[in-house]
C-alpha cells in the first residue's frame, strides 16, 4: 500500500465518455493532485498522452452491452482500488459508481454542461447515490435541490 | 481561413453536406474535421482525424469555426477567443442521442457565439458574421471545492 506521512494515499478515478466529458472532467479535476486515472471510451489519442487510461464499451439503452460494460468497469475498478470517483456522466459512468458505492466509496458527479437547461437521464439516476453534486447552471438546482453551484466549465 | 469541425464521436452528415454545398459561395479557404460522418466533401479539402495539436493550430489560424454544439468542439474555440459558429445536433434529423440545441442557445443568448438552427442559414451566418470575440472568462471553482471537500472527507 502506497503510503504518505502514515496516511494511505487516495487515488482518484474519473470515469466519463469521450470528447467534451472528457474535456469537462479534466477541468474539473484541475487542480487536484492526487494518483488518478480515466476510465472512458476508446481514443488512438490516448497513447499519446501521460495519463493512465482504462477503455470500456459504450452500453447505452443496450442490456447486453451494459453487461460488459459492467464488467470491464468492475475489472478495472477491483485492480485499481480508487478513493473516490469523481465522473461528468454519460450513461457509461452507471456501472462504475454502482460499483464504487457497494464499496462505500465517494461518488462525485458534475452534471455536463452540455445539458444546461435540463436534467441528465444519468444525472437523475446517480443524483441520490452521489455523495457530492455539482450543476453548472444554477437553473438546474430546480431538478437537484442538494446539488453545489461552482460557476459553469463553459 | 475557417475550419469546420464535428466531434469525433458522432457523425454529422447534414452539416459537413451543406458546408460542401455552399462552399463556393465562401471567400475564405475552408478545411473540415469530419469525424465519424458518412458524407464525403467533393469541394473542400478535410480529414476525418486531427490529432489536438492539429485542430489547435486550424483554430488559431481560422477568421470564423464552424462546430457542431458538443461541448468540447465549443470550449476548444471559445477558449482561444475565437469567433464561433455553432450548428446544433437535434433529436429528429441527426439520430442523435444528446440534443444540443439548448447548449447552443444559452451561449448564444449570452453573446458568445453565433447559433445556426436552420442548415439553410448557415451561408447567411457565415457571410454576415460580425460577432465581436470575447475574452473567455474562466470563473468555476469546482476543482477547488472538490479539493477542499477531499480533505474534508479523508
Amino acid at each position: 500500500m502506497n503510503k504518505t506521512g502514515g496516511k494511505k494515499q487516495i487515488k482518484l478515478c474519473i470515469v466519463c465518455s469521450g470528447g467534451g466529458h472528457l474535456i469537462e472532467s479534466k477541468l474539473a479535476t484541475m487542480t487536484l493532485r492526487y494518483p488518478k486515472y480515466y476510465v472512458t471510451f476508446y481514443s488512438p489519442h490516448h497513447r499519446h498522452e501521460k495519463e493512465k487510461y482504462y477503455h470500456v464499451i459504450n452500453p447505452y439503452r443496450n442490456l447486453a452491452r451494459f453487461i460488459i460494460n459492467f464488467w470491464q468497469s468492475l475489472i478495472i475498478f477491483l485492480k485499481e482500488r480508487p478513493d473516490i470517483i469523481i465522473t461528468t456522466g454519460a450513461s457509461v459512468v452507471i456501472s462504475t459508481c454502482m460499483i464504487a458505492k457497494l464499496f462505500r466509496k465517494k461518488v462525485i458527479f458534475i452534471e455536463s454542461s452540455g445539458n444546461p437547461l435540463t436534467a441528465s437521464a444519468t444525472g437523475r439516476l446517480l443524483y441520490r447515490m452521489s455523495d457530492l453534486f455539482y450543476v453548472q447552471r444554477e437553473q438546474q438546482k430546480r431538478f437537484f435541490p442538494d446539488a453545489r453551484y461552482m460557476g459553469s466549465l463553459l | 481561413m475557417i475550419f469546420v469541425t464535428v466531434g469525433v464521436s458522432q457523425p454529422f452528415d447534414r452539416l459537413i453536406k451543406e458546408v460542401d454545398r455552399i462552399s463556393k459561395n465562401i471567400p475564405d479557404n475552408m478545411f473540415a474535421q469530419i469525424g465519424r460522418s458518412y458524407y464525403e466533401p467533393g469541394n473542400i479539402p478535410y480529414k476525418r482525424f486531427l490529432s489536438q495539436k492539429e485542430v489547435d493550430d486550424y483554430i488559431e489560424k481560422s477568421r470564423i469555426v464552424i462546430t457542431h454544439g458538443g461541448f468540447g468542439s465549443i470550449f476548444g474555440v471559445l477558449s482561444k477567443g475565437k469567433p464561433l459558429i455553432s450548428v446544433p445536433k437535434v433529436f429528429e434529423l441527426d439520430k442523435t442521442d444528446n440534443d444540443q440545441t439548448d447548449l447552443v442557445r444559452l451561449l448564444e443568448f449570452e453573446g458568445r457565439l453565433v447559433g445556426v438552427y436552420d442548415i439553410k442559414m448557415l451561408e447567411k451566418a457565415i457571410l454576415e458574421f460580425n460577432l465581436a470575440p470575447k475574452r473567455f472568462n474562466y470563473n468555476t471553482k469546482i476543482s477547488e471545492d472538490i479539493d477542499r471537500q477531499i480533505r474534508e472527507w479523508f
